[in-house]
């Protein structure tokens, strides 16, 4: 059967507004700040067979994730053995598709007249879910037995029942149990809403009429891309990206390579010569490989597509097994995001020498500040003050970068120095702009910052995961390269240099903390310097 | 003879609606062309128009007024050349901002740009000082360097000042210190401090909006200058001069031209206060506001009599933290265009056609099918006065459009496709809607859609039906409704103190004080505009959240005294409600107290009151028919329909869809399968009941009559 356009787009229109109530239905009930705030989480509408039939993009990576777990859970349980009442769990980044343990799915069946015929799904990060340190990312993990619980597929609810043996699992396990269970209650919640459009939809329109418009719409998104591929220029063009190193082996840069080839409507990136799986937390899994492509192409295009399965079916990777990009379980992977904004540079680059995407600079990564504190006896306060921070963006062809601002797939914001002071014992001693340390260029790189956090108390301790502090952001197009970051303890007395990955540094009253994020790198060949080149 | 003539204005981006009551309580409506350039000149063009109907300017008695000056300043970014003033060290926090892209399409933005920043990095000040997180000075003010620093700013033509120091607002000394030495430095250069303008904790957003503030005070402050000398200069004695604030009350021009960001939701707080007080008098409590005009539609959902207030907004990108109406924009309106891509996929919005060339049928050169273009093709839209005034309707070239630009590719026949167009559209705003619904928990299946502005009256029904409402109402004059809204605002003060605390540790006195202070404080300016304690009320909230938790809920108190269980109770029942879920073991934290204080003028007419024709239903024009095509069970059908004149419907008659209801400034489309009642107001009412079709055409017959 197929529709007409006009039932087509209303039905597609019908289904991004279901993704999207979801969304706003998780906002709302989620109970954690990551959630609520950080905006950490994810929705979708899939079909039986797991393809995405809708999905509300919030972080970039959440697209590939969903169709893995999904086939994770009918591989697990097998079709018979789902029923209309059922949800599940899934976060295990080798068996479902999470980036890492902490994101963590649930996935509800949808039956349509006793048949399964959708499935609705949504993803969260979490505050703990165990492991040796307190929000179960340990820099220095070398498995992923260090990194918190796993739930390969695990029936949650059972004939709308929960089970109380899992929960009791999970409460037993993280170090924040009424939040955990407070988040994946409301990811239940939003699974039921999306449950009930999709039910209301096929009542309304006919069951035949959604699918066929799911059906035609997934196909056209991919005709369109495809077709937008069609019209670029064919080639062949590689690039490369070095991570600082993998948290273990410290000092040995680790490279992501990648090969773009496009022929025709075919968009091919091959990653086989990335290096060997990482000993420490830097690996990721194909899926997030996937995901990370489909972000690149979407940037690539500048033009909005339907977000469904279609714009996965558009191109096809390549990972090598036992690579960084394909480690072998149990390959730790928890401090993916330096690797993953690794993964978008070279492709953009790739793309860009093909002249297929906007010239941009590399920006600088994200990473994390992690203060634990010590609290008096009795006081229930969080005592863990988990802070993220971007460093300059790059720049691109007419374009500075930006003083502080994520890039590619991260997008955390900043936490304000009064509701910092006001909660935990730390004194900010500046936040100041590292004036004209973009990368040079015709267009600079945006500038980083300094932070400086006085300890107020003792047995205070600090976790550092960060990325860049050896291998600075890359200019493009003679633009020069940004400046790496860096971190170090009482800079104005005693300085001794940290390194990019520490777990637990003890620190009392008084010790100074500095944190110098990298800055952007720059695009294009400085004016004062082509001019004087010329002349030369 | 006492002055009791009310006066509104409602600046809009092509058309001021005015509307005033004259010494009689008889309300009058009209409209002017905007003036963007100097957009004093039609507001005193109204104005000269009001008083040449013989209304004598010292009969005025209050005049507000809603206004776009401000917000159309900073969107165009053609404010003031401003400094800023802020703690040494701290110069990242306005660059970096959130240190985030916003959410949705920018994330795929490989080139992603911020609004550019408002102050030039040659105009920071840093000065040596700075306060704690409990309010203690960590370092004093040095006033000699400060002094030395803001010297290097004579000469640079700085027209503003902006100072946001850290933890000001639990501790302002600093900053008032700093304002005296530039008005020292700088005389005669307005200066605005955080700490005066919004009290609230988090640095970035009280500086955003502080910068806001000072940018656009020289601005607002020539524009309300103009308008108070033209008030005077044509014998204007009354002092009640009024702008209404982005948080659904009205300030005096003095207080507003001091306070420039508070308006820059001002033209949409009047259409969702509207919506408020139609409905309260209705006596339903559960609305949706439905403004949709050329471009856009503005909505706010709210449930109870009051409005919904957000505590921080964005406008383009912009951080501001002052109390607002809940209001959403979405890209719908009567230009919204539909077009058939190289792939054949049809597309419908978000672009716009505009003013010019605006829709094809308005023949000004358009050619890209348009929601109204639709609704012209369908028999929905015919030549109403008003239009006719300015141009006339081509309904050929809108069909020809639709049939070359959408039918034809898609193989659909015209109707079909402009019916297509329009449901899709429909459905795009419908889901924006219950998306909102959802984010608050609401469930819409007992609200009513209030829907206004030149387009809202054409798709409320359909809307209505896809997401199960109770019934549409549409008010009396649909047109001018923000206007009307500005007439029943209220003056409000707000006061804040923000002030971290544990629930359970907090001093009871503290607690007391800090409410009492801001209770004085409010009553001292209700009482400086000159109302008397019989027309001022106070409204007292406590800010509280979970330990921990990034965002407060604002619970209003009764009392001064502290009843820990009860505000505990009461924040907890609020949570549930919002977020449908509440964490009764964990321990609470007051952050800030707040107090609106509300000065009611005087009134005796309400403007949604609209006297309705008492005549007898013989003597009312019959009215006209119109082939209209609407779907039923999926096919299109020509109806021979109804076309009535709105002051011809006779009150408590119940009329069945399909019709179409015409007046000066909208049209109202009934679906078949709907009927319609004109309430005692003069509110139309659509409801969705299904009658057979034998009983319906008996109906019509028996309406028609």
């Amino acid at each position: 059967m197929s529709v007409d356009s006009i039932s087509e787009e209303v039905l597609n229109a019908s289904l991004a507004g279901v993704v999207k109530q979801m969304q706003e239905a998780l906002f709302r009930t989620g109970f954690s700040t990551i959630i609520r705030e950080s905006h950490d989480a994810s929705c979708a509408v899939l079909l039986a067979d797991g393809r995405v039939a809708a999905q509300h993009i919030v972080l970039p990576l959440h697209l590939g994730v969903f169709p893995v777990s999904v086939a994770a859970v009918i591989a697990a349980y097998g079709l018979d053995d789902i029923g209309p009442d059922d949800a599940f769990l899934v976060n295990h980044p080798y068996i479902g598709g999470s980036p890492h343990a902490p994101d963590m799915c649930v996935i509800k069946p949808v039956f349509v007249n006793g048949a399964l015929l959708f499935f609705t799904a949504s993803i969260a990060h979490k505050s703990d879910i165990g492991g040796p340190v307190p929000g179960s990312c340990s820099g220095k993990a070398t498995d992923i037995f260090s990194e918190g619980m796993h739930f390969p597929p695990v029936r949650f609810v059972r004939d709308g029942v929960v089970s109380k043996e899992v929960e009791t699992i999970i409460r037993a396990n993280s170090r924040t149990p009424d939040l955990v269970m407070g988040d994946i209650r409301g990811q239940l919640g939003c699974c039921h809403v999306g449950a009930r459009r999709v039910i209301d939809l096929c009542q309304k329109y006919g069951l035949e009429t959604l699918n066929a418009a799911v059906e035609q719409r997934i196909a056209a998104t991919e005709l369109v891309i495809r077709r937008t591929l069609g019209e670029w220029a064919d080639g062949e063009a590689s690039a490369e990206r070095f991570l600082d190193d993998d948290g273990i082996r410290v000092g040995q840069p680790i490279r992501i390579a990648v090969t773009v080839k496009k022929l025709g409507e075919e968009l091919h990136f091959d990653f086989s010569a990335s290096d060997d799986q990482a000993v420490g937390p830097a690996n990721i899994r194909p899926s997030l490989v996937k995901a990370a492509c489909a972000y690149v192409i979407l940037a690539a295009m500048d033009r909005e597509v339907s977000v469904n399965q279609g714009i996965l079916n558009a191109f096809a990777i390549t990972t090598r097994p036992g690579s960084i990009l394909e480690p072998r379980i149990p390959a730790p992977m928890n401090t993916y995001n330096a690797t993953v904004h690794a993964v978008i540079n070279a492709s953009l680059d790739a793309l860009g020498q093909l002249g297929q995407a906007a010239q941009r600079a590399d920006g600088s990564d994200s990473r994390s500040l992690i203060f634990g504190f010590s609290r008096p006896e009795g006081d229930v306060g969080s005592a863990i003050s988990y802070e993220i921070f971007a460093g300059g963006s790059g720049a691109s062809a007419g374009f500075d970068g930006l003083t502080g601002c994520h890039v590619n797939q991260t997008n955390g914001r900043i936490t304000p120095i009064e509701i910092l002071e006001t909660e935990y014992p730390l004194r900010i001693r500046q936040f100041s702009v590292l004036h004209d340390s973009g990368g040079e260029g015709e267009h600079r790189g945006g500038d980083a910052f300094r932070r400086d956090y006085e300890i107020l108390m003792d047995q205070t301790r600090l976790s550092i995961r960060s990325s860049r502090h050896a291998i600075a952001p890359r200019g493009v197009a003679g633009g020069g390269d940004g400046r790496p970051g860096a971190a170090c303890l009482n800079p104005d007395h005693d300085a001794k240099s940290l390194s990019a990955r520490e777990v637990n540094i003890p620190l009392g009253a008084g010790d100074v903390v500095r944190l110098d994020t990298p800055s952007g790198g720059g695009c294009g060949v400085k004016i004062s310097s082509r001019r004087r080149s010329c002349a030369a | 003879m006492s002055a009791r003539v009310q006066v509104s204005v409602d600046t809009g981006g092509t058309f001021s609606d005015f509307t005033y009551f004259d010494r009689d309580g008889v309300l009058h409506s009209f409209k002017v062309p905007s003036t963007p350039k100097s957009p004093e000149t039609a507001v005193i063009a109204g104005l000269d128009r009001v008083i040449a109907t013989g209304i004598g300017p010292s009969e005025i008695d209050i005049f507000i007024h809603g206004t776009t000056v401000g917000t159309n300043a900073l969107l165009q970014e053609k404010g003031a050349r401003t400094a800023l003033v802020i703690t040494e060290g701290f110069d990242a926090v306005y660059e970096v901002q959130e240190q985030a892209r916003p959410y949705g399409a920018e994330i795929f933005n490989i080139r992603y740009q911020r609004p550019k920043l408002l102050v030039d990095r040659a105009q920071v000040i840093e000065v040596p000082e700075r306060i704690g997180s409990r309010g203690e000075v960590v370092r004093d003010l040095d006033l000699d360097v400060t002094r030395a620093r803001l010297q290097s700013l004579v000469g640079q033509d700085i027209q503003a000042v902006a100072v946001c120091l850290l933890f000001s607002f639990l501790n302002p000394a600093h900053e008032r210190h700093v304002k005296a030495l530039v008005e020292e430095v700088l005389p005669g250069v307005p200066v605005t401090i955080s700490s005066a303008l919004c009290p609230f904790i988090r640095e970035y957003y009280r500086m955003s909006t502080t910068i806001i503030n000072a940018y656009l005070r020289p601005v607002m402050d020539r524009y309300l200058s103009e308008l108070d000398r033209a008030m005077s200069s044509r014998g204007m004695t009354s002092k009640k001069r009024y702008v209404m604030q982005s948080n659904g009350g009205v300030a005096s021009l003095t207080a507003t031209a001091e306070r420039p960001v508070a308006t820059l939701m001002s033209g949409l707080a009047g259409g969702v206060m509207a919506s408020l007080k139609i409905l309260n008098q209705a006596g339903i409590s559960s609305g949706i506001s439905f403004d949709m005009g050329g471009t856009s539609c503005d909505v706010a959902v709210n449930e109870g009599v009051m409005a919904e207030i957000r505590d921080r907004f964005e406008i383009e990108g912009r951080h501001v933290c002052l109390p607002s109406v809940q209001v959403e924009t979405l890209s719908a309106g009567g230009g919204t265009m539909a077009w058939v891509d190289e792939h054949g996929l049809l597309h419908v919005g978000p672009q716009s056609a505009g003013a010019m060339p605006g829709p094809v049928a308005y023949g000004q050169g358009g050619e890209t099918p348009t929601i109204t273009d639709c609704n012209v093709v369908l028999g929905y839209l015919g030549d109403r006065p008003e239009v006719k005034a300015h141009l006339s309707l081509q309904p050929e070239l809108a069909r020809k459009a639709i049939q070359d630009k959408i039918a034809a590719p898609l193989n659909l026949d015209v109707n079909e496709a402009a019916l297509g167009i329009l449901k899709i559209i429909d459905i795009k705003m419908s889901e924006a809607i219950r998306a909102l619904a959802t984010s608050k928990g609401l469930d819409l299946r007992d609200f009513t859609l209030v829907s206004f502005g030149g387009a809202g009256p054409l798709h409320s029904s359909r809307i209505m039906r896809e997401l199960g409402l109770k019934q549409v109402l549409i008010p009396a004059r649909p047109g001018v409704t923000s206007a009307l809204g500005l007439l029943h605002a209220d003056v409000k003060h707000e006061f804040i103190q923000t002030k971290p605390a544990g629930l359970s540790s907090l001093s009871a006195d503290d607690y007391t004080q800090a409410l009492a202070e801001l209770v004085k404080q409010a009553e001292t300016y209700l009482l400086a505009d000159g109302f008397s304690p019989e027309e001022m009320s106070t409204i007292m909230q406590v800010d509280l959240r979970y330990q921990g938790q990034g965002y407060e809920l604002s619970v209003e108190v009764e009392s001064q005294l502290l009843d820990r269980e009860a505000l505990r109770a009461a924040f907890d029942a609020m949570h549930e409600r919002k977020f449908g879920h509440a964490a009764i073991s964990q321990p609470v934290e007051v952050m800030a107290y707040r107090v609106t204080g509300v000065g009611h003028p005087s009134r005796t007419t309400s403007a949604f009151d609209t006297s309705v024709r008492s005549d007898a239903a013989e003597t009312r024009g019959a009215p006209t028919h119109r082939t209209a095509v609407f779907e039923v069970s999926g096919k299109w059908k020509n109806f021979e329909t109804p076309i009535y004149q709105r002051h011809d419907l006779v009150p408590g008659q119940t009329y069945l869809g399909p019709m179409v209801i015409e007046q000066a400034d909208t049209t109202t489309l009934v679906v078949p399968e709907q009927t319609v009642v004109m309430d005692p107001y003069g509110n139309i009412l659509i409801r969705d009941e299904r009658v057979d079709v034998e009983e319906n055409k008996n109906d019509r017959d028996r309406a028609t009559v």
